[in-house]
């Protein structure tokens, strides 16, 4: 199918460019593919944009609760700007969706100190549900970093099989940016990173479903810390840490040369000598 | 009239793009992205005009190597002509191929040349080649030396580059530094890149000047060029220090201002227990 390999191609290219710049690369690509650009856009993930209600409360806004032009907030459940004739969630869902929210809300505090989340669900076809599980944080002018944002974008699809099992399949991605404007020894220093993971389990629900809205709640939530802890733990140890590999097999350190020549230059010594 | 108008205002938007895209494309993946972007645009291929150009391009900004037979050349926009670039050092203009990086055709040319001068680029050459042999991968690593003016008044540019390629294992990096120095001033620019894209994204850019005062005697040709590498190395040896200290510091400053790996608890959040006093709270 045509658009499915041009589509590809998009994702190829946009793999091989600065993740946080997301946004622009993939508009400019869209602009080759008009007709599958609304399919380019809900496959990308690019970092989390915050809006406010006439409140002033802010909420999260991403694909999941975007109708249009207007962002659904999780706060009072109104589209903003305002528009006619919107998609909403089910009563039961909204309700959920409430509790969802005061208990991500508590992650949010836990492991984040800082930022912002929303809880978003949404009815499927199929009779089950889905939800995204957002958090946007950022990090200004603290210890030398100018700015640096993390958004991570937890996405769950919830089936039931009918009687008493329930299946979460969880792809979360984390997009990040670290940014120095100014530094007196490297000068202008940016990394950006995307990372994504899936995750699948299934759980029989309590007893005559009881409290099966907390139950929800609880298997969910403990499926986003898992994969997000990795996702933290893979950037940070991993990642971002390979950059500085490649960057310094590429420039050594001043006499790193000459040690790996005298080790390598041992190493053939010891094997003559020993065999 | 009206279906031409046509085809120039979609080439023209799609010139913007692909020159877009291929410049923000990190050294070494370009080739790969411009048979994408065909794919996507249809019914072009990596030999359009619009492709050469944006391919042209990238290469003279991220200083590529050409190699020939016995010899290479590093392509920028100081030595780069109509379809062709000057080798100063040789008297010749070169012709290349863009997409495998390789010295097409040479041919003698005369070019203006001033003795005292050629003297010093020589030793900067020597003093070069002994820099990236110690500091640098060999992988693909090279430098070049150009000059501008007379021995009265003159401008040397020096460019000094890395890069490490490997696309089976998912990563790209460079190294490119560009300078130039006058009697008394040395100034310099550096860009450092590294791209690992194995399941996930991550790249990093990097960009550093440099102002240095120097003083160089064309007499002592052979002192100057060590007087003036040496400068270089050690600013970029400052640098790279700095940016180990930068990663070392990561963790810290960093990705635990952003996460924390664990809440202050030390342990992980219990759900059960605020699953149901959180929802008990809402009720209120």
């Amino acid at each position: 199918m045509e658009s499915k390999e041009k589509i590809l191609s998009c994702l190829n290219i946009l793999k091989r460019l600065p993740p946080t710049q997301m946004q622009k690369n993939a508009a400019a690509l869209a602009s080759l593919i008009p007709d599958y650009a609304e399919e380019l856009y809900q496959k990308i993930d690019k970092p989390l944009d915050i809006g406010q209600d006439e409140k002033g409360n802010q909420f999260i806004q991403s694909e999941f609760n975007r109708d249009g032009d207007s962002f659904r907030s999780h706060v009072t459940n109104q589209y903003y700007p305002p528009i006619d004739d919107a998609v909403y969630p089910s009563e039961a869902l909204r309700k959920l969706e409430i509790k969802a929210n005061a208990v991500f809300d508590e992650y949010k505090r836990l492991y984040y100190e800082g930022g912002l989340s929303s809880c978003y669900f949404w009815d499927k076809e199929d009779g089950g549900f889905a939800t995204a599980w957002l958090i946007r944080k950022n990090v200004e002018k603290s210890k030398g970093i100018e700015d640096g944002s993390w958004s991570s974008i937890n996405v769950i699809d919830i089936k039931t099989d009918g009687k008493s099992k329930w299946t979460y399949k969880i792809t979360t991605s984390v997009v990040l940016e670290m940014n120095i404007v100014q530094n007196q020894d490297v000068g202008k220093f940016n990394i950006t990173g995307t990372l994504t993971k899936q995750k699948e389990e299934s759980y029989e629900a309590p007893a005559g479903n009881k409290d099966l809205e907390l139950f929800h709640i609880m298997k969910i939530g403990t499926l986003v810390e898992d994969v997000e802890s990795y996702l933290r733990s893979q950037l940070d140890s991993v990642y971002f840490g390979k950059t500085k590999d490649i960057v310094f097999q590429t420039r050594f350190i001043e006499g790193e040369k000459n040690f790996i020549k005298q080790r390598q230059g041992l190493a053939g010594e010891f094997k003559q000598k020993y065999g | 009239m009206n279906q031409e108008e046509g085809e120039v205002n979609e080439n023209e938007q799609y010139e913007k793009v692909v020159k877009y895209i291929v410049k923000n494309t990190p050294f070494g993946q370009a080739n790969l992205v411009i048979k994408d972007l065909c794919k996507i645009i249809g019914n072009i291929n990596p030999q359009n005009p619009i492709m050469l150009q944006a391919l042209r391009d990238h290469n003279e900004e991220n200083l590529a190597l050409f190699k020939g037979q016995n010899s290479q050349i590093i392509t920028s926009i100081l030595n780069s002509q109509e379809d062709f670039y000057v080798d100063q050092k040789n008297n010749e203009t070169i012709q290349v191929d863009h997409e495998k990086l390789e010295i097409l055709s040479r041919s003698q040319v005369e070019l203006p040349s001033d003795p005292q001068l050629n003297q010093l680029r020589d030793a900067l050459e020597q003093q070069l080649n002994l820099y990236l042999s110690q500091q640098f991968n060999e992988n693909v690593c090279g430098a070049y030396v150009m000059y501008q003016g007379d021995a009265s008044d003159f401008t040397f540019y020096l460019g000094i580059t890395s890069k490490t390629i490997n696309l089976p294992n998912f990563f790209c990096g460079s190294w490119i530094s560009t300078w130039e120095f006058t009697k008394t001033q040395l100034k310099g620019d550096l860009k450092v890149q590294a791209h690992y894209y194995e399941d996930g994204n991550v790249q990093l850019k990097n960009v550093n000047t440099f102002s240095e005062g120097i003083n160089v005697d064309l007499q002592a040709a052979s002192e100057s060029a060590k007087q003036i590498v040496h400068a270089i190395s050690k600013l970029e040896n400052k640098h790279l220090t700095g940016m180990n200290n930068l990663y070392n510091s990561m963790p810290e400053i960093f990705f635990k201002a952003m996460r924390r790996p664990l809440p202050i608890t030390g342990t992980k959040m219990n759900w059960n227990e605020n699953v149901h006093k959180l929802v008990a709270n809402l009720k209120q």
